[in-house]
């Protein structure tokens, strides 16, 4: 299996900790070489203010989940050059979608034996819905893809990322992982670690759901300038470290949390003296590992 | 047209294919090559204001002697048409159902709209009226990804893929991803395709959007009043040609190009101009290296509603301005029902199976074709020799889709005619 390198152009998250890219940046400077920080005492209005009120505007008759979804998103489109909208895809990675839509939906359908059911409700519990209506509002016309994956959430969209852009039918690939703290999934996670058998587990039966996107935005490394970063998506061995970021984050496991992992190791590499050296990892359920190799771009012609 | 790189042929080894009119391929190919109307109320639970609606159902399927009985009855219908229509692909592919080569990692690319939610409707009632009391193993079969991971437990697969959810055309997104990573170089072999199964949210949710033809849908007709709700799921195997000359096997057929767009203009109905819908096709057909006029078949999405295939035909007649006549068109929907994420697959399916024995499908269901749609539709299933065919899906959201078959590989002319 080969290996794949992409551009980072921009990146975006809004989550139950960081409403914007530089809120996580600064915590994750304050954190290099130091053994533990306390988020609050950097960013005491982490998760209060919104960098685009026009947006917040646009966004407001959305399910959650798109909301934070179009939030990362429009960051990282801001941070990255003008894409063109014929030749950009969106991929969208969510384990939840908009369930509690689809929760609305089946309510409406099962209180009126079916004669009243929501067609509201309806096109909103479709899983593509979040993409399509990023689609429609950032004006996408390439591929607009909704994923899902239960071991490697984060490296599957990288991985078709890496496809598309080497395809030759996109110059750019805007990736987006988002999900909600539902309080539906958050009882079934519950009631799931308290039942089944811990063979059993999963992504899908961890215990503490959060909220929260990251959305990144990538091209072909031979079409970037030097000076950025470049993602080198390795194969599936056994990853010669881990980040320990996570504990120091106290990242909430919401589903797509490995997303917000990823945008805690592109901080720590933005910030980084000389040439940065990071390594994402994501484990599967049998410790069977992916990781993303976060280094500089090559300079032109090397 | 901005450049899109030429697409190497993709072989299609291997077919498993479940629907309305069968519960294997061969089945399901004569009862379509027949026109067989098989529509019918469903018979599973459903409000009662919606018990006349008729469904494209598919038979009962067999379980498979790996899979115990009692994990069998756990699995969502979902899962249980993919693990069937998964091994008809692999055997037909002369393939082992287990332990694939780890030499050549094979991919696994699966689409489904609603995954288990036959299963989750059961667990919600049941959470409704007391959530203590709730069985919580139908729930876990309300992850979209759970249909994936069955497979690659089950055969044991270790190469590249994903759950693609773009509902209508996923599993023609997934046919493209698998191509896309062979391409790469990521895998040799992969499966691809799609799985769906009836459910009470798709039939009473369509019924909410007015989109539901209760006595089955009529694609291209005058009076077309929408969709007929259908389950199946059709898998193929997909292979690069070093891998078929490696194995010794013959080729079904072959992808020649794949292209996908978003209308980005509203999330329930197609852009009636349909710029993105014919740039989808015209770009598959760039990359395949043929004209509108070198294609010999086009399998339309061709829903019954109103708006997607007035937009469809909109899209077809564009991409046809330039050429002396329009293909043979038709929507195989009335005989398969809309199946939804699995419906790329079926049609690729049908196109592959199209090309191997020379049958156009007729187009049913459309006894009055709509004066305003200029397609010359097939009215009767007809045999003749074919070399290509095109497979258009339009979905929810504005998502399309184009893929392109041929009988046999196509290389020779990549790029020269159409610039």
């Amino acid at each position: 299996m080969m290996a794949a390198k992409m551009a980072l152009c921009g990146w975006g998250i809004y989550s139950d900790q960081f409403t914007n890219a530089g809120a996580l940046s600064q915590v994750v400077k304050r954190l290099i070489g130091k053994a533990d920080v306390t988020i609050s005492n950097v960013l005491p209005a982490h998760a209060t203010t919104s960098r685009f009120p026009d947006l917040e505007l646009t966004i407001s008759a959305l399910d959650a989940v798109s909301q934070y979804a179009f939030r990362a998103l429009h960051e990282a489109l801001c941070n990255a050059e003008a894409v063109t909208p014929d030749r950009t895809a969106l991929l969208l990675l969510s384990a939840w979608g908009p369930t509690e839509n689809t929760l609305n939906f089946l309510d409406s359908m099962l209180e009126a034996d079916g004669r009243y059911a929501s067609p509201r409700h309806f096109t909103r519990s479709v899983y593509s819905t979040v993409a399509s209506h990023a689609a429609i509002y950032f004006g996408i016309h390439g591929p607009c893809e909704t994923l899902a994956h239960g071991q490697w959430p984060v490296c599957c969209v990288l991985d078709r990322a890496a496809d598309l852009l080497a395809s030759g039918r996109v110059d750019y690939v805007v990736a987006c992982w988002a999900d909600q703290a539902s309080a539906f999934a958050k009882d079934l996670c519950r009631r799931s670690v308290a039942g089944l058998d811990r063979k059993e587990f999963s992504r899908f039966t961890s215990d503490d759901s959060g909220y929260g996107a990251v959305a990144l935005v990538l091209k072909r490394v031979g079409d970037a300038p030097s000076g950025g970063l470049m993602l080198d998506i390795q194969n599936p061995i056994a990853a010669p470290a881990v980040s320990s970021l996570d504990a120091k984050l106290n990242i909430h496991s919401f589903p797509t949390d490995g997303a917000v992992h990823l945008a805690a190791v592109i901080a720590a590499a933005e910030a980084a003296d000389g040439t940065p050296s990071v390594l994402f990892t994501e484990s599967d359920v049998r410790c069977n590992k992916r990781s993303v190799h976060l280094t500089a771009l090559p300079l032109p012609g090397s | 047209m901005n450049s899109v790189s030429h697409f190497q042929p993709i072989a299609v080894t291997g077919i498993g294919m479940i629907t309305a009119q069968g519960a294997a391929t061969d089945e399901s190919w004569r009862g379509i090559v027949s026109a067989t109307d098989v529509l019918g109320p469903w018979d599973g639970p459903l409000p009662a204001a919606l018990r006349h609606i008729h469904v494209a159902r598919c038979p009962d399927i067999q379980r498979p002697d790996d899979i115990p009985d009692r994990l069998w009855r756990k699995l969502s219908r979902t899962q249980q048409l993919a693990c069937v229509s998964a091994d008809q692909a692999l055997q037909s592919a002369d393939l082992p159902k287990f332990q694939i080569s780890t030499d050549s990692p094979m991919g696994c690319f699966i689409a489904t709209t609603v995954c288990g939610m036959d299963l989750s409707e059961r667990f919600y009632q049941q959470y409704r009226l007391n959530a203590d009391a709730a069985d919580l193993d139908l729930m876990r079969r309300m992850q979209p990804y759970e249909v994936l991971s069955l497979l690659y437990r089950r055969h044991r697969f270790s190469g590249p893929g994903y759950m693609n959810l773009t509902t209508c055309v996923g599993s023609a997104m997934a046919i493209g991803a698998a191509c896309d990573a062979i391409h790469a170089g990521r895998c040799d072999l992969a499966l691809a395709g799609g799985s769906e199964a009836i459910c009470q949210l798709l039939i009473s949710g369509f019924n909410a959007l007015r989109l539901v033809a209760p006595d089955g849908c009529r694609p291209f007709d005058r009076n077309r009043p929408g969709i007929t709700v259908g389950e199946g799921a059709a898998m193929l195997v997909l292979e690069s040609m070093k891998s078929v000359q490696r194995r010794g096997v013959e080729p079904i057929g072959y992808i020649q190009g794949f292209s996908a767009t978003c209308d980005a203009y509203h999330i329930t109905k197609p852009e009636p101009v349909a710029t993105q819908a014919v740039r989808a096709m015209r770009q598959a057909l760039h990359a395949a290296g043929l004209t509108p006029q070198q294609v010999d078949y086009i399998n339309a999405h061709g829903t019954g509603t109103y708006d997607n295939d007035a937009t469809e035909a909109v899209a077809i007649a564009q991409l046809c301005e330039s050429s002396p006549a329009i293909p043979p068109v038709s929507s195989t929907k009335r005989l398969t029902g809309h199946t939804f994420g699995a419906a790329g697959a079926i049609e690729a399916a049908i196109c592959l199976l199209a090309l191997r024995h020379g049958v156009l499908p007729a187009n049913a269901g459309a006894v009055d074709p709509d004066p305003q749609i200029h397609l010359p539709l097939v009215r009767t299933t007809t045999f003749k020799s074919i070399a290509t065919a095109l497979s258009c899906n339009l979905a929810f959201g504005g998502n399309n889709t184009a893929l392109v078959f041929s009988r046999h590989a196509q290389t020779a002319t990549k790029g020269e005619q159409f610039a």
